[in-house]
């Protein structure tokens, strides 16, 4: 069963939203951000044939952002740039763009933007997925390929290092 | 589980809010160009993209549609059982003697075995209880 270009331009408009802001946590940076979420689309169109529609476009979608995020990390190294810190890596966009504003200006919200990037990679994007992108548990076990039992175990762990830190 | 929430209220609660948070931080500004990117980068033509299934669709027409099968599979051979009953006096096979004095009475013309077996509910022996039976009198 065929797409057509509306039908494109829908799937489009209705996750574009989310893969941005997927890739932004992911990468910390807002123009790998937008260069990611630009991948993760033409990647979509051409690998079309290889969706297999036994999950819902959203999560195919974050998945092949993730996937194409870790392939990126592999070429460039980015992986310790996420680990150094978010401000060193958090830079604005040449207009003066950012897409953290909001965030950064409420001081709870803040505190615990920095909290979560304390964590271990693996619990950090399960808590990315699954509280600030809205997957339920069996779809961030379909992006990440690991069971569903795992992904829970590791938003529970990270949940307690949350609230140890924000208690500390 | 519920009793530790009790007991802890406001660790429940710091949970509660710490999800609630960081569902918050959702709240992210995104490019204002990067829709028209994003569009501009369809190709043309149709893509082979499958729909997804809508599991809740297919989850109730299987359901139905087996469960129509198995009422009419059940339906067919109660019919099919009943329809190949004969009536009483075309059985034609003789009692046949089973243990403890129990018959088989009727038989099935047909062919297909034994479809209706009844059972001679009083047994030969029930005769040897009967006073100056030979039972009674080896007692």
């Amino acid at each position: 069963m065929g797409m057509t270009i509306e039908e494109c331009k829908e799937v489009v408009c209705q996750n574009y939203k989310e893969i941005y802001r997927f890739a932004l946590y992911l990468t910390d940076d807002p123009i790998a951000a937008e260069d990611l979420t630009q991948e993760t689309f033409i990647s979509a169109w051409t690998s079309a044939d290889t969706y297999k529609a036994k999950s819902s476009v959203k999560t195919w979608l974050h998945r092949i952002a993730f996937n194409k995020f870790i392939d990126s990390r592999r070429e460039l190294k980015r992986y310790n740039m996420l680990l150094d810190g978010y401000e060193e890596n958090r830079v604005k966009t040449s207009n003066g763009f950012d897409p953290l504003q909001k965030i950064m200006t409420d001081e709870d919200l803040g505190s615990l933007y920095k909290a979560i990037h304390t964590l271990k990679e693996p619990d950090y994007v399960c808590i990315v997925l699954h509280y600030i992108q809205g997957l339920s548990f069996r779809e961030v076990a379909k992006v990440l390929h690991k069971p569903v039992g795992t992904v829970k175990w590791r938003i529970n762990q990270a949940i307690k290092r949350l609230k140890d830190y924000l208690i500390d | 589980m519920s009793q530790d929430k009790r007991q802890n209220p406001k660790k429940e609660m710091s949970l509660q809010l710490l999800e609630a948070r960081l569902r918050a931080l959702c709240g992210v500004d995104v490019p204002p160009m990067l829709e028209t990117k994003l569009l501009a980068q369809i190709p043309s033509g149709q893509l082979n993209i499958q729909r997804p299934l809508n599991y809740r669709w297919f989850a109730f027409w299987s359901w139905g549609l087996s469960t129509a099968f198995a009422a009419v599979l059940i339906l067919g051979v109660i019919l099919f059982h009943y329809s190949t009953l004969l009536p009483a006096n075309e059985f034609v096979a003789d009692p046949v003697e089973m243990p403890f004095g129990h018959s088989i009475v009727k038989q099935s013309k047909a062919g297909y075995g034994i479809l209706s077996v009844t059972l001679n509910s009083e047994p030969n022996f029930k005769l040897s209880r009967e006073p100056n039976s030979g039972i009674k009198k080896g007692l």
